[in-house]
């Protein structure tokens, strides 16, 4: 089953909406940032989100250096919308981390929930 | 200190920045810093890493640390180094960078300088009203460690901290006068800092793994490339804190506007001891340190110095203290994974701490500056940013709705 581990700021209430998105049709996991990205490195987990307040520090600043700047992405920052074609064009570049900005948990964890979900049909 | 000495220690933070970024030692902005690996190998330019820079720091720079400025006339840190930054990359030059930086630095104290020259020319009505932003945020930064408690352990760690923290804060006015006008909210953040990172102590890694020797040597290498520098910067920052021109996270820049300079360190000790724990591993990952060091204790030690001498001593060995133990908190880290889970809750705390402060403060403000439409631009505008999926971080919503009701009272009044 595909997998998708939950970091950083508010990551409980991340994964509890990620989870509700995903209604059983992928595993949610959360964990620290630092474990997090080890996971998707060494390809035990398939893909990272991490919440920090601009969505482009720490949210992914380890994912980056461990799993590269080029399957990392800030896709919610602070201060702007979320664009669910901006997360479908991401997953189609071979994206696997996801930044978000703690201000858009709301509607940025469900979108990436549902773009993975559509990427992998 | 002088206007002359504090233009020439944030162009000298400026000049830095520019330097230790363009050479690939040190990075301000979080997001930057994991991409100086690839700066270096040269996979990145420096002008396409400068736009990317930009980014990520032009939010920040115009709707997180300019309102905090603009109402208190005290530069947040963003100021002074997220410019410098971007401009140190831009260039092909060294030359040309350092003295683009340099007048970045510049640019930032004359804002300040310029701010500071006008409030006594602004009607008493905006002034007598500016510092009630701050009221509920003194009032409030016990619960910085309270709020990260529950984030990281539910109801069950809001007990355990909330009650030592209510303790003190109710003994209040029996505790006596505290070291530097300190608050007992003030003593009441510090308590429940240490509690809660005591509590993330208690869980140690069962596994016998170690830390990967790649990162240990990374944080190692720093002492080379960054150490001399950065205590530069750390001394500049120290001197410039303890002058009151500089401040880091928006709680300290507005405890910091109304003299609870104590309470300011005290939030900045609170902030350092939540990021630490990803700065110190993103530098692990990218052989890059942070700027100011863990944001924003540097400063903190600046601001409890009796002098700016003493500050820019006290700056400078905080930062390069932190540095030269980088390695030893790789390892405390690995055996204690729960203190970066803490410090992500930490993080979230403060900020859910300070958004409601800051707009509660804000109301009050502005319904003191303008009665009646004031309080109602305030949260017009707070309605308005929700409702377009928050174009403004949250935090800085408030002092935004501030200006633009002291800029209708200046018009109202020369109308009137």
């Amino acid at each position: 089953m595909t997998s998708v581990v939950i970091t950083g700021m508010a990551r409980d209430r991340a994964a509890a909406l990620a989870a509700d998105t995903a209604a059983g049709r992928i595993e949610i996991l959360s964990d620290s940032d630092y474990e997090g990205a080890i996971a998707v490195q060494s390809g035990q987990v398939d893909y990272y989100v991490g919440l920090c307040q601009s969505g482009a520090g720490g949210a992914l600043a380890l994912a980056i250096g461990l799993i590269g700047s080029k399957r990392a992405r800030t896709v919610a920052p602070a201060g702007r919308p979320v664009a669910e074609d901006l997360i479908a064009a991401a997953l189609a570049d071979g994206v696997v981390a996801f930044g978000v900005s703690v201000d858009h948990v709301d509607k940025a964890v469900p979108a990436i929930i549902r773009g993975i979900l559509n990427h992998r049909a | 200190m002088n206007s002359y000495a504090a233009a020439a220690c944030f162009a000298g933070i400026g000049l830095l920045t520019a330097i230790v970024v363009r050479k690939g030692a040190s990075a301000y902005h979080d997001a930057v810093r994991p991409l100086l690996p690839e700066y270096r190998r040269g996979d990145i330019a420096g002008p396409e890493l400068s736009r990317q820079a930009w980014s990520v720091s032009a939010g920040f720079i115009s709707w997180f640390a300019l309102p905090f400025t603009l109402v208190t006339g005290i530069a947040t840190s963003h100021l002074a180094f997220l410019p410098a930054e971007v401009l140190g990359l831009r260039w092909r030059s060294r030359a040309v960078s350092a003295a683009a930086g340099a007048a970045a630095g510049l640019a930032a104290f004359g804002l300040v300088a310029a701010l500071r020259a006008v409030y006594p020319h602004l009607p008493l009505q905006v002034t007598s009203s500016l510092p009630m932003i701050a009221v509920p945020v003194w009032h409030t930064i016990f619960l910085f460690p309270v709020a990260a408690a529950y984030f990281q352990w539910g109801l069950r760690g809001v007990a355990a901290v909330g009650v030592p923290v209510a303790a003190v804060v109710a003994a209040g006015g029996h505790l006596g006068p505290l070291p530097g006008g300190l608050s007992a909210g003030g003593l009441a953040l510090l308590l429940g800092t240490l509690i809660i990172v005591a509590a993330a102590l208690r869980r140690r890694r069962t596994d016998s793994a170690a830390v990967p020797r790649f990162l240990v040597d990374n944080v190692r290498a720093l002492r080379r490339s960054a150490l001399l520098p950065l205590a530069v910067i750390g001394a500049l920052c120290g001197a410039l804190a303890q002058a009151h021109w500089l401040a880091g996270e928006p709680a300290a820049v507005l405890l910091m506007g109304t003299g609870h300079i104590w309470d300011a360190a005290a939030v900045g000790v609170f902030s350092a001891a939540a990021f630490a724990p990803m700065v110190t591993r993103s530098a692990a990952t990218s052989g890059s340190y942070s700027t100011q060091g863990f944001p924003d204790w540097v400063l903190s030690a600046g601001m409890i110095s009796g002098t700016p001498l003493l500050g820019a001593a006290a700056g400078g060995a905080v930062l390069s203290a932190e540095l030269l133990a980088a390695p030893w908190l790789l390892a405390l880290l690995h055996v204690f994974p729960e203190l970066a889970e803490l410090g992500s809750a930490m993080r979230q705390g403060m900020a859910a701490v300070l958004d409601i402060a800051v707009l509660a403060g804000s109301v009050l403000a502005a319904s003191h500056m303008l009665p009646m439409a004031g309080a109602a631009i305030v949260v017009a505008l707070f309605v308005w940013n929700e409702a377009s999926q928050r174009r403004l971080m949250p935090v800085a919503v408030g002092p935004v709705g501030v200006a633009a009701v002291a800029i209708v009272t200046l018009l109202t009044a020369r109308g009137g």
